[in-house]
């Protein structure tokens, strides 16, 4: 039997901002399930509301209705990590590579060990050279190589990734393929991940969830 | 239309000059579709950022880039400016925080009866629903993939000459992408119009460029055969491993 990690029942949520008049519905009556160890994949046309599922699972966002249930003390700090799309406000663009990791590091120490922090860093291949550069001087893909870093260093249960593929090389591509696997098989890490290159994911994705204008599409 | 230039370019780290590009010279003609592609961080963003004169004051280079025989290295900041808003137009890679996040979309419209009408065909052609709401729309209220066509749409609608795309695909999926291939190949064929482009999507790469290129980890340019497969494409990319 699965276990449950994350479970959405009727869950509505609506943009209102300061800014708008009247409220925007994204998403509509979600009900479903994310469970351990099973590597969900999350697809919809651009616009259907994914990235803003998945920050309804991370609890960036909490729903406007409905409810959402986290088992197994996933919910407990750190164990839901989430390496966004968009991670150029995220990195500092003053201070080094080395810095920034070295301050999540420091975090997680304790608990995950120097160990584990240098088999992330040479599994994402950040030489000393890489961790010398400075946030500016990073580029689109090299900017996510440090996020995804940042996020593995907490060693988290959850992890979802939104649109990992994407401004990476074909090179660093396959690299993240291994990388998912590895994390997957070896570390027991379940993911949720958002992607539009379905062919680079259908080897690791167990169960897909397709969004149709905020809604579950069959 | 264009040529260019670039001896060699640099990035001043802490006193230290550090080569980034050298030998980059090509010229792109109307119609043409400049491909360019490379690994992670060997400087093709960069490379756009010195072509429209948005580097950052820590990048020095030496060479030119000449716009209809127009010399924009040496070009004023105002004359610049009034270049990337009619002539050039860069749709830059992370496409929200291009966009003033307190305006409406709509304040980057002419919002005359034709105009809207053209907008409207526009964003339909490139797959976005609601043309009306969207423009009522803030940027926050997009999806990634929804910014990336509207800063298309944006670009497209002062009738630029040269269009500078970076990353236009990243965040769309596979049909989008068709639909904006289809676009820019339509936007090409009329008038005094031509594209560079960098991408890390070889499919928007083989199927939209005309003629191809790749920045290697050296930072030099290197030409690739027009009529180059993806597969190919691909072989290039991992050839160049440091």
């Amino acid at each position: 039997m699965k276990t449950k990690l994350v479970e959405f029942r009727n869950v509505d949520f609506s943009h209102s901002t300061f800014l708008s008049k009247g409220k925007k519905r994204i998403l509509s009556n979600v009900n479903t399930c994310f469970y351990k160890n099973t590597t969900t994949g999350i697809i919809g046309e651009s616009g259907s509301g994914k990235t803003t599922l998945i920050k309804l699972i991370a609890g960036v966002l909490k729903p406007t209705a409905g409810e959402i249930e986290y088992h197994n003390s996933v919910s407990e700090k750190q164990q839901i990590q989430i390496l966004f799309q968009n991670n150029r406000h995220l990195i500092n663009p003053v201070r080094k590579v080395s810095s920034i990791l070295d301050d999540t590091q420091s975090l997680f120490k304790s608990r995950n060990g120097e160990n584990f922090y240098s088999m992330i860093l040479d599994k994402l291949q950040i030489n000393e050279r890489f961790l010398n550069k400075i946030g500016y001087q990073l580029s689109g893909g090299e900017l996510q190589r440090v996020a995804l870093a940042r996020v593995l260093i907490a060693k988290p249960k959850l992890l979802i990734l939104d649109e990992p593929f994407s401004a990476q090389d074909v090179y660093a591509q396959s690299k993240l393929e291994e990388i998912l696997s590895f994390l997957k098989y070896e570390l027991d890490v379940t993911l949720i991940i958002v992607s539009h290159n379905l062919e680079a994911v259908q080897d690791l994705v167990d169960d897909f969830y397709n969004l149709n204008e905020g809604r579950a599409a069959t | 239309m264009v040529s260019i230039n670039i001896n060699q370019a640099a990035i001043n780290n802490n006193g230290v000059e550090l080569p980034l590009l050298k030998n980059i010279s090509f010229k792109i003609k109307k119609g043409e579709i400049f491909t360019i592609i490379g690994r992670n961080g060997c400087g093709k963003s960069t490379f756009l950022k010195i072509l429209t004169g948005l580097h950052s004051k820590n990048i020095s280079f030496n060479g030119s880039v000449q716009f209809n025989n127009f010399e924009l290295t040496k070009a004023s900041n105002n004359t610049l400016l009034d270049y990337r808003k009619k002539r050039i137009r860069y749709v830059f890679q992370d496409p929200i925080s291009s966009l003033n996040p307190l305006k409406k979309l709509k304040y980057y419209f002419q919002n005359d009866e034709i105009s809207m009408q053209t907008n409207s065909k526009i964003f339909e052609e490139l797959g976005l629903k609601n043309p009306q709401q969207i423009l009522n729309s803030y940027p926050h209220e997009l999806s990634t993939g929804m910014a990336q066509r509207v800063m298309l749409a944006i670009a497209v609608s002062v009738n630029p000459n040269l269009l500078v795309l970076d990353e236009p695909t990243s965040a769309v999926d596979k049909e989008t992408t068709e639909k904006m291939i289809r676009f820019l190949k339509n936007w090409i064929s009329t008038e005094d119009r031509a594209v560079l482009l960098v991408t890390q999507d070889l499919f928007t790469a083989v199927q939209l460029g005309t003629h191809f290129s790749m920045i290697t980890n050296d930072g030099e340019l290197k030409f690739l055969d027009s009529s180059i497969s993806m597969q190919e494409l691909k072989t290039n990319l991992l050839a160049n491993e440091n």
